[in-house]
C-alpha cells in the first residue's frame, strides 16, 4: 500500500514534533516542526527507498553537502538523525515564501528580466561557494530554489549535488541525473566525466532563460524526449523567443548556454560579475560573439578577419546602439573605384547575415544591421546612380575582375547557389527601399535544397519576390543536355533564330516605339531610356482606352488576381485527367502525382485531404476509374502515412471517416502494424473507418491482433471475431481462441463454439484459460472437449484446478471431468492427484459432503485405473473406519478395491 | 557526396599522385586500380560518361556547375588548372576505362602542351574548348533588346525539342521551359515594345514558333490587366506547352508527319485533349501548387482552343480563368496573323469563332493591348479631331488607320477629312467608348454622304462580365458525403 506522508504529521523525530506536511517529492517529504518555541523544518526519505542504499547514500550526502557551505542563500541545515521507523531525516532552517517555480507560475512565466538577473546575482554567488567546496549542484531549475518573503534566494535538493573530492562514485558514465529542461549537453549525455562547474553555470542560463521568456530551453512532449534535444540540440538565442530583450541580457544568457562548455563563463565568479554588469548598466564583457549553439563551426559566428577592413571597429565585439550608421555618409569617399564601395557594403551585409544566423529575422539587433548595410548600400547608390551592380560567380560577387565579395563561411555557398542557379548580374537601382532590400538579403541565405520546393531554384524565389529596384540578368544559354554535342547542336538553333529574327524583330520594335512616342510629346533626341519610359506610358494609356471598356477591364484585372478558385478547378482537371488516363490504361502516368497530391493534402490536415479526395472523385465518373484512384491514392507508400494521419485526428467527422475507411479499403497490408498496435486505442469513430481495413489485411497479422482481442472492448472484440469468423485464414484461430479470453461471457461462448466448430483440434492452446473460465457452462463444455481430444496444455493446468482450494464447490459433473481428463492425459499425474483428493491431503476435499463426493470419485478412478502400490495404499487407507473416512468414502473405497482386484484377476 | 563530386575528387587525387608518386609504384598502382572501380560504379547506372569542364573559374560536370565544398571546388579548379598547363580544359572518360588509360592519362598531364584533342585509349578524351560556350560561363552582360531577342530565340528552340522530347515520352526540359516563360514574363516590363513586335510579325506554320509568338502576346495582354508576373506566367506557360497532350492521344506520331497527324483529330480525340494535356502537364514536375495551377490554365486554354468542337470547358459550371482565356486568344491570332495580313479581316474571323461573352471581352482585350482600331469605331486624334475609323488593313499602320475626321474640337466638319493609314500630323490617341451627340450627328450626316458604313465587329457585340461565373467554389462536405 502506498505510504501516506501525512500519517507521518503528530509523530516525534528526535525529540521534534512533526506538526504539518510542507511538501513532498519523489525522493523526500518535508514538514514543519517543533521543539517548545523553535520551529523548523524537517525532511525525511520516502520509506519505500530505504531498500535502495544509494537513495539513501545520497540523502545523506545532501546533508553533508548543505552542512558544508554557509552562506546566506544557502540552506541551513541543524542535525540528521532516524525515525522510529529507521527512515533518515535531517532538519533544515524554516523559510517563508515560495518556490521560483510557484512565482514563475503566478507571472505566467515572464519575470521582468532585471529581477531574474538580480535572483541569478545571489544564486551564483551562493554557488560558487559552493563550487569553492567542490560541489556540483547538478539540478539547478526553478523548483529547486527558494525565494523567501525577504526576496533573498534559497538553493535547495542537493540530492544529485557530487562532491567532486568523493571517495565513490554515486553515478556512473552514461547515467543522466537532472531535470532536462536545464540540462547541460554533457550532462544530458550522461559523460559524468565532463561534467564540471561549467554544467552547473549551463543550467544557470537555461533557468534565466525559462525565467525571462517563458519557454523552456528545449521543448518536447515528454522528459525522454526533451532528454534527447538537450543532448543533441544547441540551444538557440533567448533573442529568436525574445526579440525585444535587451542585447545585454541576451548576449549574458547566450553565453551561459553556449554548447561547448570552453564558451561559457568558466567560474560563477566570472558569470556573476557579468550579471552584475548588466545590472550596473554597464554592457556585459564579452569579448566575442556569443557562440549559441554549435555544435561545429558550421554555426559558430566568427568575427570577419579584419586586417584589412575598413571596419575595423565594428567587427571586433558586440555593437551597442550607436545609432543606425547613417553618419558614415560623411566618411563616403567618392575618389574611390565603385568596388570599393560595393565591397565595403558587403562586409556590411555580411554581417547581417551573421546576426540573422544567430538570432533569425524578426530581431532587432538584425535590424540594426540590415539599416546599417542598407545605408551603407543607399549612400554608394547616392553617390553612384545606378552603376551598382556586380556579376555572380560561383566563389564571389565581382565588379569587372575585382572581388567585391567572397563571403565567408557559414555564408560561403550564398554566391554559388546564386550562380548555379543561373544569376550571371546583379544591379540594385538607386530607388532601392529598405524592404526590398531585406527581401534581397532573405533570398541570399535561402537554400536551394532546404528552403524551396525541389522544381524550384533560387531564380524561381528571386522572381516571386518580385523586386522592382533590384534586377538579375540570368544565365540566356539553356541547357538541355548532359552531352556537349548536344548541347552544341541546341546553341547553333538558337544562334540561326536569332541570326533569322533578330534584324527584323528590332525594325518592327523600332516602328513600334515610334508609333507610341508620336503619342507622347517626347523628344526624338531624349536618352534611349527616357523614350522606352515614355513609349511603356503610351502603351498603357493607349490599351486602357483599347476595345475594351475601363470598367470591364477592371473586371478581368479582379478575375485575374482572385486565386480563390483553383483548387476546385484543380480536382475538375485531375478528375477529368485520371478518368481519361484510366479509360485508355496508362493512369501509371498519374500515380507519381496523384500520391504526392495526397500526400501533401493529408499533411495539410485530415479535412483538407477529405475535401481533396471528394473533390476529385466527384469528378471521376466512372467506377472502376474511382476504385483505380483510390488504389493510387493509398498505394503501397501512403497506406501507413493514412493510417497514421487518421489516428492523429482526435475529432473526426464520422461521415468523413466513413469516405476514408473506404477508400482506406483498398490500400495495401502495410499500414497493418500501425491499426493493429493503436486499434485498441483510438476512437470508435477512427475505429470504424479502420475496421474495413482490418478485414481486408487481416491475414498475417492474426497473431498480432489476437494480442489485442482479450483487452479489447466488446465492440472491437466482437468486430475482430467477425472479422476471424469471415477470413479464410487458417491462422484466425489465434483471434478466435484469443476471445474465448475476453471479458464479455456472449463473446466467450461464442468464440467458443466457433472455436469447437472449426478448430477442435487447436483448441489445446487456448484451454488453460477455458478451463478456468467464470462461467460454469463453459467451463464444462471445454472440458468435455479437452476430454474428446486429451490436449497435452491440460498437464499443467487440471492438477491446479484440483487442488485449489475450491474444487469440492464445483459441479459433481466438472470435478468428474477435470479428473478424468487428467487421467485420459497423463495417467501417472491423474493417479497422483487421485491419491492426494483420496488422503483428502488436498485441504477442500477433506470434508463435508462435496469434498466426500470428491473423494469417492477419486476412489472409484483409482480402482478403474490405478496402477502403483501408493494408489492402492491409498484405496486401503480410505477404506479403514476413521473419523475423516466416512461412510461414503468407505464404501466407495471397498468398490474401488473389488475393482482393483477384478483388474488384477483380468 | 554527389556523383559529380566524387568523379572531381577522383581525378583530383589520380592527378596529383601523377605529380607526387612514380606511377609504377605498386601503392600508385594500387590507387588507380581504385579508381578504376570508382569510375565502374560512378559510370554503372546513369551516366555512360563523365565529362569536366573548366571554363574560367567555373567548373562544370557533365553540363552542370560543380557543386560541392570549397575544398571539392578549389580541387576542382586545381584539376582544371592542370589540365590547362597541358592545353585542355575538357576531359571525358567513359564507362570501362582502364587502369593503363588513366595511368596513361595521370603520365599525360605531366608531359605539356599538345595537340588540341587527344585520345587516350577509347575511353579517355582530352579536348580544348572555347570557354564562351559553356554554359552560362563567361556569358556577358546584355542589353535588354538582346536579351528579348536571345530569350525569344532560345524559346523558339527550346519549345522546339520540349515538344519533339514530350512525344517520345522524354520531360526533361521542364524546367528549362518554366524558365523561359519566366524570362519572357520578367523581360516583358522593360520591353514592350519588342513584345508587341513580336506578337505582330507572322509566326510561320511552325507550332513552336506559333506558341512562343502565342507566349508572347499572352504576357503583353496580360499585363495590360495585371503585374501578377504569376498570372501571366500561366499564360505564357499555357501557350509554351500548347497541344502536348496530343501526342499522347495520337501516339507517338512519325516525325515526318508531325503536326499534319493533328489534322486528323476526330471527335472523340478532340474531346480527350484538355484531359490529356493536364495528364501530360502533371508529368512536367513536382506537384506544387504552382504546377497545378500552370496544369489548370493549360486544360482551360486547350478547352477554349477547341471549344467549338468541344463545347465550354467544366460544362459550363465554371467559366475558364482570365489567363485561359487571354491564352487562348492569342494562340487563335497567332494562328490567324499566318493567314491574314488585314487585322480588320483577322478580328472579324476572331469574333465570328467566338462563342460566348468572355470571348469577346478577350479578344477586346488583345486588341486594346496591340493598339487595334476597329473599323466604324469613334476616336480621338492627338491634336483633338474625332473621327471614325475606316479601315485597319496593314499591321504596319495598325495604331494609326486610315480615318475620316468628323470634329474638330466642337466644330462640326461639313466635309470630313478622310486621313490616310499611317500619317504623323495626328496620329489616334484613343478609343471613343462614348461618343458624344454631335459625333453622332456628324457621323450620320458622314454616313448619307458616303456609300458604305464601315462596321465595328467588336463594338456590335456586348461585351459580357468577364467575371461572370467565375465565382469561388468552396468544397463543403455535402449531407451525401459518404455516399
Amino acid at each position: 500500500m502506498e505510504f501516506d506522508p501525512k500519517s507521518r504529521v503528530g509523530q516525534m523525530a528526535d525529540g521534534w514534533r512533526m506538526e504539518r506536511l510542507l511538501g513532498y517529492g519523489g525522493m523526500a517529504a518535508v514538514y514543519q516542526v517543533t521543539d517548545g518555541s523553535i520551529r523548523r523544518a524537517l525532511k525525511v526519505l520516502h520509506p519505500r527507498l530505504m531498500q535502495h542504499p544509494i537513495i539513501v547514500q545520497r540523502f545523506q550526502r545532501e546533508f553533508d553537502v548543505l552542512a558544508t557551505v554557509q552562506h546566506k542563500n544557502a540552506l541551513r541545515v541543524f542535525d540528521i538523525g532516524q525515525l522510529e521507523t529507521g527512515e533518515p531525516f535531517y532538519t533544515m532552517e524554516f523559510l517563508r515564501g515560495s518556490l521560483m517555480n510557484d512565482i514563475w507560475g503566478e507571472h505566467r512565466g515572464k519575470i521582468p528580466p532585471r529581477q531574474v538577473f538580480q535572483w541569478a546575482d545571489e544564486l551564483l554567488d551562493v554557488l560558487a561557494e559552493f563550487h569553492k567546496e567542490q560541489i556540483l549542484h547538478r539540478d539547478i531549475k526553478p523548483s529547486n530554489i527558494w525565494i523567501c518573503e525577504d526576496d533573498t534566494l534559497r538553493l535547495l535538493d542537493f540530492g544529485i549535488a557530487r562532491m567532486e573530492n568523493a571517495a565513490e562514485a554515486l553515478t556512473r558514465d552514461g547515467t543522466a541525473l537532472g531535470t532536462p529542461a536545464f540540462m547541460a549537453p554533457e550532462q544530458a549525455r550522461g559523460r559524468v566525466h565532463l561534467i564540471d562547474v561549467r554544467s552547473d553555470l549551463f543550467a544557470v542560463g537555461a533557468l534565466l532563460y525559462a525565467l525571462v521568456s517563458a519557454n523552456h530551453l528545449h521543448k518536447a512532449p515528454t522528459p525522454e524526449e526533451t532528454l534527447v534535444l538537450a543532448a543533441t540540440k544547441p540551444a538557440e538565442s533567448v533573442a529568436r523567443v525574445m526579440p525585444d530583450l535587451d542585447m545585454a541580457y541576451v548576449n549574458v544568457i547566450d553565453k551561459a548556454l553556449s554548447w561547448y562548455p570552453k564558451d561559457r563563463y568558466q567560474t560563477a565568479h566570472e558569470f556573476r560579475s557579468a550579471v552584475q554588469r548588466v545590472l550596473n548598466g554597464f554592457e556585459p564583457d564579452t569579448n566575442a560573439w556569443p557562440t549559441v549553439g554549435a555544435p561545429s563551426g558550421e554555426l559558430t559566428v566568427q568575427p570577419i578577419p579584419a586586417a584589412h577592413s575598413p571596419e575595423v571597429q565594428e567587427v571586433v565585439g558586440i555593437e551597442f546602439h550607436d545609432g543606425l550608421g547613417m553618419s558614415e555618409a560623411s566618411e563616403f569617399v567618392d575618389t574611390e573605384p565603385i568596388n570599393a564601395h560595393i565591397e565595403r557594403c558587403f562586409v556590411r551585409i555580411q554581417k547581417a547575415l551573421d546576426a540573422t544566423r544567430l538570432y533569425g529575422w524578426n530581431h532587432p539587433e538584425v535590424d540594426r544591421r540590415v539599416e546599417r548595410a542598407f545605408a551603407r548600400v543607399s549612400d554608394t547608390l547616392a553617390h553612384y546612380g545606378d552603376r551598382f551592380e556586380f556579376s555572380v560567380h560561383p566563389d564571389a560577387f565581382r565588379v569587372a575582375d575585382q572581388v567585391v565579395w567572397a563571403p565567408d563561411p557559414p555564408h560561403d555557398d550564398v554566391t554559388f547557389n546564386l550562380f548555379t542557379s543561373g544569376f550571371r548580374y546583379i544591379h540594385i537601382l538607386p530607388a532601392l527601399t529598405l524592404s526590398e532590400f531585406e527581401k534581397f538579403l532573405q533570398l541570399l541565405v535561402l537554400s536551394p535544397t532546404r528552403d524551396l520546393p525541389p522544381e524550384d531554384d533560387l531564380a524561381t524565389a528571386f522572381w516571386d519576390l518580385d523586386l522592382t529596384t533590384i534586377r538579375a540578368q540570368l544565365a540566356m544559354v539553356y541547357q538541355v543536355s548532359d552531352d556537349p554535342e548536344e548541347q552544341a547542336v541546341f546553341d547553333q538553333a538558337v544562334g540561326e533564330v536569332r541570326a533569322g529574327v533578330a534584324q527584323s524583330i528590332a525594325k518592327d520594335a523600332q516602328r513600334q516605339i515610334e508609333q507610341l512616342a508620336m503619342l507622347t510629346a517626347i523628344d526624338s533626341s531624349a536618352p534611349a531610356e527616357a523614350r522606352a519610359e515614355a513609349v511603356r506610358v503610351a502603351y498603357l494609356k493607349r490599351s486602357q482606352h483599347g476595345a475594351l471598356g475601363n470598367q470591364f477591364r477592371g473586371q478581368f484585372t479582379s478575375a485575374v488576381e482572385r486565386d480563390d478558385d483553383f483548387s476546385a478547378r484543380a480536382h475538375a482537371v485531375l478528375g477529368s485527367a485520371w478518368t481519361d488516363t484510366h479509360s485508355v490504361g496508362d493512369s501509371a502516368r498519374l500515380e507519381v502525382t496523384v500520391r504526392l497530391l495526397a500526400r501533401r493534402n493529408l499533411d495539410s490536415g485530415l479535412g483538407e485531404f477529405a475535401r481533396y479526395l471528394h473533390g476529385t472523385t466527384k469528378q471521376i465518373g466512372d467506377r472502376d476509374a474511382k476504385r483505380s484512384y483510390a488504389e493510387a491514392t493509398f498505394g503501397e507508400a501512403n497506406a501507413a502515412f493514412a493510417v497514421e494521419s487518421i489516428q492523429a485526428e482526435p475529432d473526426l467527422d464520422p461521415r468523413v471517416a466513413d469516405f476514408l475507411g473506404k477508400f482506406l479499403a483498398v490500400g495495401d497490408a502495410s499500414a497493418m502494424p500501425l491499426v493493429v498496435e493503436t486499434i485498441a486505442q483510438v476512437s470508435p469513430v477512427v475505429r470504424s473507418a479502420l475496421q474495413g481495413y482490418i478485414s481486408r489485411n487481416l491475414a498475417g497479422f492474426e497473431g498480432a491482433l489476437a494480442e489485442v482481442v482479450p483487452f479489447a472492448d466488446a465492440d472491437l472484440a466482437t468486430y475482430l471475431l467477425d472479422a476471424a469468423q469471415n477470413s479464410k485464414s487458417e491462422e484466425r484461430v489465434q483471434i478466435i481462441g484469443a476471445a474465448c479470453s475476453h471479458n464479455s461471457l456472449e463473446l466467450r461462448r461464442r468464440a467458443f463454439s466457433l472455436l469447437a466448430e472449426q478448430f477442435p483440434y487447436q483448441a489445446g492452446a487456448f484451454m488453460p484459460a477455458l478451463c478456468r473460465d467464470s462461467d460454469d457452462e463453459l467451463r464444462i463444455r471445454a472440458l468435455q472437449l479437452a476430454a474428446n481430444h486429451r490436449f497435452e496444455q491440460l498437464r499443467d493446468v487440471l492438477p491446479s484446478i484440483a487442488q485449489q482450494m475450491r474444487f469440492h464447490m464445483l459441479s459433481f459433473t466438472e470435478r468428474r471431468l477435470v479428473l478424468e481428463t487428467l487421467f485420459d492425459v497423463d495417467a501417472e499425474l491423474g493417479e497422483q492427484i487421485c491419491i492426494q483428493v483420496c488422503n483428502a491431503a488436498i485441504t477442500a476435499t477433506g470434508s463435508g459432503k462435496e469434498g466426500q463426493t470428491t473423494r469417492t470419485m477419486a476412489l472409484r478412478l483409482l480402482g478403474e485405473r490405478g496402477v502403483s502400490q501408493e494408489a492402492y495404499e491409498a484405496i486401503e487407507s480410505a477404506q479403514k473406519w476413521r473419523p475423516s473416512n466416512p461412510k461414503r468414502v468407505r464404501e466407495a473405497a471397498t468398490h474401488a478395491l473389488s475393482q482393483w482386484h477384478s483388474r488384477e484377476a483380468r | 557526396m554527389s556523383n559529380h563530386a566524387d568523379f572531381v575528387a577522383l581525378i583530383f587525387r589520380l592527378l596529383k599522385l601523377g605529380r607526387m608518386h612514380d606511377l609504377d609504384n605498386l601503392a600508385a598502382q594500387n590507387s588507380v586500380q581504385r579508381a578504376v572501380e570508382t569510375i565502374g560504379h560512378l559510370t554503372a547506372t546513369d551516366n555512360e560518361f563523365y565529362v569536366f569542364i573548366s571554363a574560367g573559374d567555373t567548373i562544370y560536370v557533365n553540363g552542370e556547375p560543380l557543386k560541392g565544398t570549397r575544398q571539392l571546388y578549389d580541387n576542382a579548379l586545381e584539376v582544371g588548372m592542370l589540365l590547362e598547363q597541358n592545353g585542355f580544359n575538357e576531359l571525358l572518360i567513359r564507362r570501362g576505362v582502364d587502369a593503363a588509360s588513366l595511368t596513361a592519362l595521370a603520365r599525360r598531364m605531366l608531359s605539356g602542351a599538345g595537340e588540341q584533342t587527344e585520345s587516350i585509349g577509347e575511353r579517355i578524351r582530352l579536348r580544348w574548348v572555347d570557354p564562351a560556350s559553356v554554359i552560362g560561363a563567361g556569358e556577358q552582360k546584355r542589353a535588354i533588346d538582346d536579351q528579348v531577342i536571345e530569350t525569344y530565340a532560345s524559346a523558339v528552340v527550346l519549345s522546339r525539342r520540349f515538344h519533339e522530347r514530350v512525344r517520345q515520352q522524354d520531360f526533361s526540359l521542364a524546367r528549362q521551359m518554366k524558365r523561359v516563360a519566366q524570362h519572357i514574363v520578367s523581360l516583358s516590363e522593360d520591353a514592350i515594345e519588342y513584345y508587341l513586335a513580336v506578337t505582330l510579325q507572322p509566326a510561320t506554320p511552325e507550332r513552336s514558333r506559333q506558341f512562343v509568338h502565342a507566349a508572347f502576346a499572352s504576357v503583353l495582354v496580360a499585363r495590360t490587366i495585371t503585374r501578377d508576373m504569376h498570372a501571366m506566367l500561366r499564360a505564357c506557360y499555357a501557350c509554351m506547352a500548347g497541344e502536348i497532350g496530343n501526342s499522347r492521344i495520337l501516339g507517338v506520331p512519325d516525325d515526318e508527319f508531325g503536326d499534319a497527324l493533328q489534322m486528323h483529330m476526330n471527335q472523340t480525340m478532340m474531346e480527350r485533349v484538355p484531359a490529356s494535356t493536364a495528364t501530360m502537364l502533371l508529368q512536367l514536375g513536382y506537384a506544387s501548387e504552382p504546377a497545378l495551377r500552370r496544369t489548370v490554365t493549360g486544360f482551360e486554354t486547350e478547352w477554349l482552343s477547341l471549344s467549338n468542337q468541344i463545347g465550354w470547358p467544366h460544362e459550363g459550371k465554371m467559366a475558364p480563368r482570365p489567363e485561359a482565356l487571354i491564352a487562348a486568344v492569342c494562340r487563335r491570332f497567332v494562328e490567324l496573323r499566318d493567314v491574314h495580313d488585314n487585322p480588320d479581316a483577322l478580328f472579324a474571323e476572331l469574333v465570328a469563332e467566338a462563342k460566348t461573352p468572355v470571348q469577346i471581352a478577350a479578344i477586346k482585350l488583345l486588341g486594346s493591348a496591340i493598339g487595334y482600331y476597329p473599323k466604324g469605331a469613334a476616336v480621338a486624334l492627338t491634336d483633338g479631331h474625332q473621327a471614325v475609323v475606316l479601315e485597319t488593313n496593314d499591321f504596319t499602320y495598325l495604331a494609326n488607320p486610315k480615318v475620316a475626321v468628323l470634329l474638330n474640337g466642337q466644330e462640326f466638319l461639313e466635309t470630313p477629312i478622310t486621313v490616310p493609314a499611317g500619317h504623323e500630323f495626328a496620329p489616334v490617341s484613343h478609343l471613343i467608348h462614348e461618343p458624344s451627340e454631335l459625333f453622332m450627328k456628324a457621323k450620320q450626316y458622314w454616313r448619307k454622304s458616303t456609300a458604305a458604313e464601315p462596321i465595328n465587329v467588336l463594338a456590335s457585340t456586348t461585351t459580357p462580365d468577364p467575371t461572370d461565373g467565375m465565382g469561388t467554389l468552396e468544397i463543403k462536405l455535402p449531407d451525401n458525403f459518404a455516399e
